[in-house]
């Protein structure tokens, strides 16, 4: 779907006006939503640099350096050197790794968690629907920083256990939203008229009302995954995510916690909290926009 | 509304204690040991020493009596023993909850002062350059991470202006002052209010768009009645019943975002003893603090609905 989005318009939809088809509508509606359209750029970009992290560095992101410590940005180090000497550029760009892998795999197993828990509980209904809606009760009872920091504590910091504890926590949402819609799908003829000529359970579940929730999962997910990477800085900030040496945002930002770091040395924490907030905004944008493309009667 | 609020309670007794014996699993699987970090392996008969300790924390027993025991304790209203300080949790709780709530009301304050303000604003002046510029903060708003604002302001406001402490809730020796506490409060509660005030603008000025179409408001602007009036009175008091919902909704949001605030500035609430609970393993008051902040959730969800009744009369909850 987001190769899709990410194609030019081609000249072919002035061409086909009147056979225009849902998905092309959506296209262009996202097209023309500047800022998500600035975050998709933006997020491209960020991609990129994960994925071509080693040919973008100018430094091993781990090389200490004791004859260049606390060094401010110049050109031999462009965001200038931590308090070991290592370079700030090479490890913030390495950083963009962690983050991204963590937002994309943690919101992989949230949104398969959400979807399949919804919609077994909205197509079944009754005891199973209540048993399961209990279940995502519990989930959401505890507030979503405290459990992820408490479980994240207990499986020890890794950026694997990062992704398991974001995408295991987090799923209730998506599993409330694709639920709510099933319940409202699955009365309606279209479903009816399924049933009616002998099509099962599964069947009606995989061809009628998964294509139905597709573009409400997309949104969700989207703003999921830029929910998912912040939780991963937090973690991270908390020496509870990503360990040392492995570059990551929110343990840079870990590192320069002291006073004087704060105060003297602003290049070691200003680039990389500008980078999760620009990651994250891009992401928000991006979801904005497929939400105003894929959804146009939400108000929100 | 009685019998309602009276189902929904029941509701919640399986969902506490499901919540109960989810938090003890968690906390059992906790690596390390609060017992290993107390006693050097230097100290002379070290083993028996654990062996000891163990048996009086009542962690040799088999799990379900581990449970069963801590079940029978909250059942009497007791939450157990700090392994680290010996303290009682409910004692260690209640000394350090009024700083919390104290950091929580103000950042709501201000987030729906700030947060309406400029979402009644954003929505009259829709499809302007201040709509664009406020819908942009808004996105910047929940972007930026609660912890990496805290630090620019401490930079920005504490070490370069020198305006206010970079930490603490009150300056340390000297008598009490409801100024001095107010002048310490000022960042953290802002670095906690940034990203619920940009949500409450956000679904405040989606509900007054709504809200300013209807036929009562362009019936109330006919009448003459002035702007400010017709946007007060008609249309705010309306579009305000959805932001309740959302302003309920974000209670367990400011207290998980309390947890990092009260770390990077000091403040001495339950959001840090829990940071240094978490540091220390010390289970009891892990435990507590979890249960504590479900039942938060639990009890603001609830009282979410009856407002959320109270204020829309069309809602009925039968």
């Amino acid at each position: 779907m987001t190769t899709n989005l990410t194609q030019p318009n081609s000249t072919a939809n002035f061409q086909a006006i009147k056979g225009e088809s849902l998905l092309h509508k959506a296209r262009k509606r996202f097209m023309r939503h500047r800022l998500a359209m600035f975050g998709l750029v933006a997020l491209m970009l960020m991609l990129a640099t994960a994925v071509f992290a080693p040919f973008i560095e100018r430094y091993p992101p781990n090389d200490l350096n004791l004859e260049a410590m606390g060094q401010a940005p110049s050109a031999a180090h462009w965001l200038g050197t931590d308090t070991t000497g290592r370079d700030v550029w090479s490890r913030v760009v390495h950083a963009s790794q962690v983050s991204m892998s963590v937002g994309l795999v943690a919101v992989s197993i949230s949104t398969f968690i959400g979807v399949l828990i919804g919609s077994i509980s909205g197509y079944a209904s009754g005891k199973v629907d209540l048993l399961l809606m209990r279940v995502t009760d519990m989930v959401m009872a505890f507030p979503s920083m405290v459990i992820i920091i408490t479980v994240a504590s207990v499986l020890g910091p890794s950026i694997y256990n990062t992704m398991l504890v974001i995408g295991v926590l987090t799923w209730p949402g998506v599993a409330r939203l694709v639920r709510g819609q099933m319940l409202s799908f699955r009365e309606q003829q279209f479903v009816l008229a399924a049933r009616s000529i002998g099509a099962t359970p599964w069947q009606i579940m995989y061809r009628h009302l998964f294509p139905n929730v597709v573009g409400t999962v997309t949104v969700a997910a989207t703003f999921g995954m830029a929910n998912a990477i912040l939780q991963e800085a937090a973690l991270s900030f908390l020496g509870l995510g990503v360990q040392a040496p492995t570059p990551s945002w929110g343990n840079m930002l870990r590192d320069a916690q002291t006073l004087s770091i704060l105060e003297g040395m602003p290049w070691l924490w200003l680039v990389p909290g500008l980078m999760i907030a620009l990651a994250v905004l891009s992401i928000n944008f991006i979801g904005d926009g497929l939400r105003d493309a894929l959804d146009p009667r939400s108000v929100l | 509304m009685f019998t309602y609020i009276v189902r929904r309670l029941l509701i919640s007794i399986p969902i506490l204690f499901g919540i109960t014996v989810i938090i003890f699993f968690i906390a059992s699987k906790m690596p390390g040991d609060a017992v290993l970090a107390m006693i050097s392996n230097e100290t002379p008969q070290a083993e028996d020493l654990i062996k000891l300790r163990r048996g009086q924390l009542g962690l040799d027993l088999p799990i379900y009596e581990q449970y069963g025991k801590w079940m029978g304790q909250l059942l009497q209203g007791k939450l157990g023993y700090s392994f680290q300080s010996g303290e009682s949790v409910n004692d260690i709780i209640a000394t350090r909850l009024p700083a919390t709530l104290q950091l929580m009301s103000v950042a709501l304050v201000v987030a729906i002062v700030l947060g309406v303000t400029l979402g009644v604003i954003s929505a009259l002046k829709q499809y302007t350059w201040v709509d664009y510029t406020f819908t942009f903060l808004g996105f910047a708003g929940i972007s930026i991470p609660e912890f990496f604002l805290g630090m620019v302001l401490v930079y920005g406001f504490s070490l370069e202006l020198g305006l206010f402490p970079t930490s603490g809730m009150v300056t340390a020796g000297a008598p009490y002052s409801v100024l001095d506490n107010l002048h310490h409060i000022v960042l953290p509660a802002f670095a906690l209010a940034i990203s619920r005030t940009a949500t409450f603008m956000r679904y405040t000025r989606a509900s007054v768009l709504e809200v300013m179409n209807n036929d009562y408001v362009r019936t109330a602007r006919a009448k003459g009645l002035n702007r400010f009036r017709v946007t007060t009175r008609h249309i705010l008091r309306n579009a305000m019943i959805p932001v309740v919902t959302v302003i309920g909704l974000s209670l367990p949001v400011l207290f998980g975002g309390s947890v990092i605030i009260e770390m990077i500035f000091q403040w001495p609430g339950i959001g840090l003893m829990f940071i240094n609970a978490v540091t220390g393993r010390d289970s009891p008051v892990i435990m507590g603090y979890v249960l504590m902040s479900a039942t938060i959730v639990l009890a603001s969800n609830l009282l979410t609905d009856i407002a959320y009744g109270w204020l829309d009369p069309r809602i009925r909850y039968d």
